[in-house]
């Protein structure tokens, strides 16, 4: 058919339409906003523009790397965009520009359109398109990335976390109350987490423990940390009665193949205390620094066997410390000694040792090194996990009593008022003893029952003048809130309810304090006037 | 704490002697030895409490618990001869009041 000339007025209209239609997209073009962070979608959006600027019936995008497949402007089939007998048949132009990729290669644009040649000018618009969808196309790249690793960060933090919750709680109703000891333990990851272990169990009267530094840093050493734990908390349970040569080739038995496929290890102190004999037992598997306190002269206790991964089934020597009271056990990690300060200087085996004759309780001992480390290091960061485990052991007397959170265990307490009231006559004994016999029995069971007090047993301390013995009797359990305690309705008789009622008849002075997560009640029993 | 059971003849009481230290060690050594006697059918339970030596407010509510469930089933439940450590505790809680002693 043929093709009827355009009259003047409808080609200006039609150029008319066409320049505005070329504004519009060189407007969208330049004020696009990333609406999308999808690569296709991006270049695509780009390139929908371009085509009316460029008043092409194809655009080809060719990303030359990456992810992103070719693209092209919408409706057109790109195949045969290059084809030159097809475009020499249909009087077709086509020209093509490269533009570098920031991730390596070369992606090209390449354009189309019938009849009208492409100018010079065409060439570098279509560069400037071909420059705007590389800049949109390694934006996407760059943010998926970015996505990526944030989600990797995230399972990172929380995989961390869930490591550093293998270490066992140290206050509050999960720390065990060992007679005779004070104790501390802390650890201090250099990252979020880190290979630095210690764990503890009190079985019966003597308490289990180990400490120890699993080789490497940061994630893969704490997953092997907590594989230890859960060894040690095994082999305390299943090897315990046997002594800690028995633990210790427990958990040896347990981590030695994944240590050693993993080209790690952990040095590893083992120890039990033996609360009625007083006697301290420890395997050393390699660990630094350990020291025994005694008269402010500290003995560093030496290795019997190479750490665990190292090689299996060796024999160990146990080492076997009789305590007296005042002397003090610790074992640390090396992160101490070897953190670092400003000018590169290590804090040193010297200032560390002498540092644990400080006569300090436990707990304030502990803290104060922790805090003489981070001084030291000032603004440099903590080079290496930091832990701590002090066992301070105590002078024991009679105006002490530790009994386990159970009803037999209570029945230590009136032996235990007999040796208190020994200093005085017969009557005085007998009228004391029944009253606060039964005092002491009525809130140690609330204790019990109530207060949940459990693993931490209930600490007994007399305190005896010329006027009355005071009685403080104290537990880690759960806080008591005194006036929800009910009253007993003396018109019903009940089966609960009377034993607060019973402890106040009997004493002088009841009172209750809440005391660093502690519940502690003080009873004042007034002496019989003679 | 030792239990010493006497049946019950004809229709009188099945009496429990106990003896030593009755606290909240001993409440289910002592649920488990009275509360047959109840279940057979006989109500009527006596409790000589005159060796005991020392009686908490746990072993207090057994023999609440004890009176209460014998005078549901017709029966009743009397202390014997309570020791003083039982009597002391009974005057504290006011129930030398409610239960029947002997």
């Amino acid at each position: 058919m043929p093709v009827e000339p355009a009259s003047p007025l409808g080609s200006l209209t039609e150029a008319l339409v066409d320049a505005t239609d070329q504004l519009l997209a060189m407007y969208d073009i330049a004020s696009l906003r990333t609406h999308t962070l999808d690569e296709g979608e991006s270049v695509d959006h780009i390139l929908a523009k371009a085509q009316i600027l460029l008043r092409a019936d194809a655009l080809r995008w060719d990303p030359g790397s990456g992810p992103g497949a070719e693209s092209a402007a919408e409706g057109v089939d790109a195949a045969p965009l290059l084809d030159t007998a097809e475009v020499n048949a249909a009087g077709r132009t086509v020209t093509a520009v490269e533009v570098a990729d920031p991730d390596g290669g070369t992606a090209t644009l390449t354009a189309r359109r019938l009849a009208t040649p492409f100018t010079t000018g065409d060439t570098k618009l279509l560069s400037a398109v071909a420059h705007l969808a590389m800049s949109a196309q390694h934006t996407a790249r760059l943010h998926a990335e970015a996505v990526a690793q944030a989600v990797v960060a995230h399972e990172h933090t929380l995989a961390s976390q869930l490591a550093q919750r293998a270490l066992p709680v140290t206050q509050g109703p999960g720390r065990p109350t060992v007679p005779g000891v004070d104790w501390f333990a802390r650890t201090e990851p250099a990252r979020l987490a880190g290979g630095d272990l210690f764990t503890f169990k009190l079985i019966d009267t003597t308490f289990h423990f180990a400490v120890g530094d699993v080789s490497g840093k940061g994630l893969p050493a704490a997953i092997m940390m907590s594989n230890v734990i859960n060894s040690a908390q095994a082999s305390f349970k299943q090897h315990g009665a046997d002594g800690p040569i028995a633990v210790f080739e427990g958990i040896e038995h347990f981590m030695h193949d994944p240590l050693s496929n993993a080209n790690m290890f952990v040095t590893l102190l083992v120890g039990t205390y033996d609360t009625e004999r007083h006697l301290l037992s420890l395997v050393n598997a390699g660990h630094s620094p350990v020291h025994f306190v005694r008269d402010r002269a500290v003995e560093p206790v030496p290795a019997s066997h190479p750490p665990i991964g190292v090689i299996a089934g060796l024999p160990c020597a146990r080492l076997d410390f009789h305590v007296q009271p005042g002397d003090r056990f610790v074992a640390a990690s090396d992160g101490f000694p070897e953190q670092t300060d400003d000018t590169g200087a290590m804090f040193g085996d010297a200032r560390f040792t002498k540092a644990l004759a400080d006569p300090a309780a436990a707990h304030d001992f502990g803290l104060s090194l922790f805090d003489t480390i981070y001084s030291f290091a000032g603004a440099v960061p903590q080079s290496d996990d930091l832990t701590l485990f002090i066992l301070d052991f105590e002078a024991t007397s009679m105006n002490d009593l530790r009994v386990a959170s159970n009803y037999e265990a209570l029945r230590a307490i009136g032996p235990w008022l007999d040796g208190i009231l020994k200093p005085f006559d017969e009557i005085t004994r007998t009228i004391m003893q029944q009253r606060m016999e039964l005092a002491i029995q009525e809130l140690a069971t609330n204790s019990i029952d109530h207060a949940e007090s459990g693993e931490g047993g209930l600490t007994l301390r007399s305190d005896v003048n010329s006027t009355s013995v005071v009685i403080e009797l104290s537990d880690l359990g759960k806080p008591v809130d005194i006036a929800t305690i009910p009253e007993p309705d003396f018109a019903e008789p009940q089966v609960r309810g009377y034993g607060m009622m019973i402890a106040e008849q009997l004493t002088d002075d009841l009172g209750y304090e809440r005391v660093d997560q502690r519940n502690v009640w003080t009873v004042r029993f007034d002496l019989p006037q003679t | 704490m030792l239990i010493t059971t006497t049946p019950a003849i004809a229709d009188g009481a099945t009496t429990f002697a106990l003896s030593g230290r009755f606290d909240a060690h001993e409440a289910d050594v002592f649920r488990s030895a009275v509360d047959p006697a109840i279940e057979t059918g006989n109500p009527a339970i006596d409790i000589n409490l005159s060796d005991v030596e020392f009686l908490d407010s746990t072993a207090l509510a057994e023999l609440v618990r004890l009176m209460k469930h014998c005078r549901e089933k017709g029966g009743d439940l009397r202390l014997i001869s309570p020791s003083n450590p039982v009597t002391v505790i009974l005057e504290l809680t006011r129930l030398n009041v409610a239960f029947t002693i002997v």
